[in-house]
């Protein structure tokens, strides 16, 4: 066996010990959840593209433990970009504050770029300057040849994702959108865009990481974790300090949904995403994270049911230990390659920050995990310096809970007085 | 404890804390007492072993997802027990026996967490006897006939005539609905049900929004402070409580 196969084979082993029990507890959740929404009126839409390895993994784990499935369930191709399609013209408050978060300091005309996904609109100068969103909904109520066209583009784009909604959907007017995490964009757009259904996000974990207006959270739910920052007193967060993980696990190699062909032959459009033999690139195709999953998964019977909590909470340690405690191994196991930028860009962040041994802090600080960058670039003293990076959590964790709390005290108190 | 003079022709009474009073428990102790008892039952009758702290988390975890699901589907309506209770056997791995047995061990604790309120048992009988309909309206994941049968055990010969549930309605008093059941029902004109209960919100804002009037009826600040403390104690011991099971689990798999 070379290293590598050594390396997948930890993945696996890891998989199936740490994410395999974690992806079981969130999928009993769900079904709690699944079992009490009203039947004839919900569907469970698996968002592309960490939704359609969850619809894999709940679907096993519903044969696997014989607990009956209650409500319609379809896959959605649908991402931020193709969300926020449905509230664009006028932009919604959720449109104008992602795209204000996702291209800031870019060009309006690369927004535009993105959304139509065409380069050849030939919009006026003024949207080359820097996105702002009042100047980008004023500039969008123009009527310029490159604006409209613009929004025909945008426009046809939206009719073939509606078309394709309806077809996964069908009547129910309850739409529950499942996917991973994090802030539920995708949900506050669509609730913004397509009123005449009632949406709702069941999400693995829920955090406002953004930073932004959360008026979309009271029907958006992280059913493994609900926090907006990362606590050392509770293990689950500590997911948070490496989301990529749960990303690069569950996120299958497929393209991000960015455009949908014209309908065909009675057939809804099609995403690009669903390209031939798409259904199978779901299922990993080499071992890894995602099979250690499965295995465990597969592992399960209706009579171990009642143990998954428990095996959870010992994965969620462990998963802990891994993330903020880790060793060489582990750095070795969880070292995952780059995560696609999404919305319409096809670049992508590297794990690693790149390598500048001027500016080593920057590098371990820019990195999507900076426990694992801290060991990788100081191999012997790295381990040393975890407990400060610890301690700097804990200082900081404890700052938010208390104003968090003040805030609160604040708010009750003023909802008092009026 | 003041009672209002009425010429109200029904009398709706809340039942929790209003008809039957709640010692100084809070529900996260009642639920672990419930877990107990429903323990060894499992045990005695079907030998299976379930740790008190398992059942206990399993009651926790599906009521709160009951409720969440609730909130997002029909905020108006209210969770049945029986759902739970299904959902519970399957998620602790029991087969259909455990239904009765977890639905006997919530009967045995609150009987015995429970106790009536005599003086407005009392006021009630003597307003039934004077020609008033006497009515109990409850939110509760319970339907009425176990509101039924617990008003028998503890407080025998009580006047109510008929018990209303936001479980048997899919309705409940916090947005008025199950009040519009209770007057769609009964018949009545607002203005003829006077409505008792401890809820500032339900019995109250709520019965008054329906054009019911209404009375509050707050039990001492004593058992409201007993029982916060009671709270923050579960909260603390929550861990150990749902921690104990899987302590167990370990020590069996050796």
């Amino acid at each position: 066996m070379n290293a590598a196969d050594a390396a997948r084979g930890d993945a696996v082993a890891f998989g199936q010990r740490v994410l395999g029990p974690i992806l079981a507890e969130f999928c009993l959740r769900l079904w709690l959840f699944e079992r009490f929404l009203t039947p004839d009126d919900s569907v469970l839409l698996f968002c592309a593209r960490g939704g359609l390895r969850l619809k894999l993994v709940y679907e096993r784990f519903l044969r696997q433990t014989q607990l009956p499935q209650q409500l319609p369930h379809a896959a959605l191709m649908v991402s931020r970009l193709v969300a926020a399609r449905t509230a664009f013209d006028p932009p919604s408050p959720g449109v104008l504050s992602e795209l204000g978060r996702e291209f800031s300091g870019r060009s309006m005309a690369e927004v535009a770029a993105a959304l139509a996904q065409r380069d050849d609109l030939d919009l006026p100068a003024s949207w080359n300057a820097s996105f702002r969103d009042s100047s980008f909904a004023t500039l969008l109520a123009s009527s310029e040849p490159g604006v409209a066209r613009l929004r025909a583009a945008v426009a046809e784009q939206d009719g073939r994702f509606r078309e394709h909604l309806a077809a996964s959907a069908g009547a129910a007017r309850h739409c529950v959108l499942i996917d991973t995490g994090l802030y539920g964009s995708t949900v506050r757009m669509l609730q913004e865009g397509i009123q005449e259904r009632t949406w709702s996000g069941l999400q693995f974990a829920r955090c406002n990481y953004k930073r932004l207006a959360t008026p979309h959270f009271k029907r958006t739910l992280g059913l493994s974790i609900e926090s907006d920052w990362y606590k050392p007193w509770d293990a689950r967060t500590s997911v948070l300090r490496f989301w990529h993980l749960i990303e690069a696990c569950l996120e299958p190699d497929l393209p991000s949904v960015r455009t949908f062909s014209q309908a065909t032959a009675g057939l809804p459009p099609r995403a690009n995403l669903q390209e031939d033999g798409w259904e199978a690139r779901i299922a990993p195709a080499q071992p890894g994270l995602f099979t250690g999953v499965l295995a465990h998964i597969d592992g399960l019977r209706s009579e171990s049911v009642h143990s998954i909590p428990e095996e959870a909470e010992r994965a969620w340690q462990a998963l802990k230990a891994a993330v903020i405690w880790p060793d060489d191994r582990a750095v070795e196991i969880l070292s995952l390659g780059g995560r696609s930028r999404d919305f319409g860009r096809v670049e992508l962040s590297a794990q690693y920050a790149d390598a500048r041994p001027s500016r080593p802090v920057k590098r371990i600080r820019d990195s999507l995990w900076r426990e694992g960058a801290l060991l990788r670039s100081f191999p012997r003293v790295g381990r040393l310096l975890l407990p400060l990076i610890e301690l700097v959590y804990t200082g900081r964790a404890l700052h938010m809970e208390a104003s968090t709390r003040l805030r609160r005290g604040r708010d009750t108190m003023g909802d008092v007085h009026v | 404890m003041r009672l209002p003079e009425t010429v109200a022709r029904i009398i709706s009474c809340d039942v929790f804390d209003t008809l039957l009073y709640r010692d100084h428990r809070s529900e996260r102790r009642r639920f672990l007492d419930i877990a107990t008892v429903a323990s060894r039952l499992l045990a005695a009758e079907c030998g299976v072993e379930r740790r008190p702290g398992s059942v206990y988390a399993a009651r926790l975890r599906v009521q709160r997802e009951a409720y969440r699901a609730l909130d997002l589907t029909n905020p108006s309506g209210d969770v049945r027990f029986a759902d739970m209770l299904d959902a519970m056997t399957r998620v602790l791995s029991l087969d259909h026996r455990a239904v009765d047995i977890l639905y006997r061990a919530e009967l045995t604790v609150e009987s015995a967490q429970l106790r009536a309120n005599h003086p407005l048992m009392t006021w009630l009988t003597h307003r039934a006897q004077a020609g008033c309909r006497i009515i109990a309206v409850s939110d509760t994941y319970h339907r009425g006939d176990t509101i039924t049968h617990l008003l028998d055990t503890l407080a025998r010969n009580h006047p109510i005539a008929h018990v209303y549930t936001s479980a048997d309605h899919n309705a409940t008093k916090r947005t008025r609905a199950l009040f519009d059941v209770v007057l769609r029902q009964e018949a009545a004109g607002p203005a003829e049900i006077l409505h008792l209960g401890d809820d500032t919100l339900a019995d109250v804002t709520m019965a008054e929004a329906a054009g019911l009037r209404s009375a509050q009826l707050l039990r001492p600040r004593h058992v409201v402070l007993r029982r916060r403390l009671d709270a923050v104690r579960a909260r603390v011991m929550h861990r150990h409580w749902v921690g104990a099971s899987q302590d167990g689990h370990r020590s069996r798999g050796r």
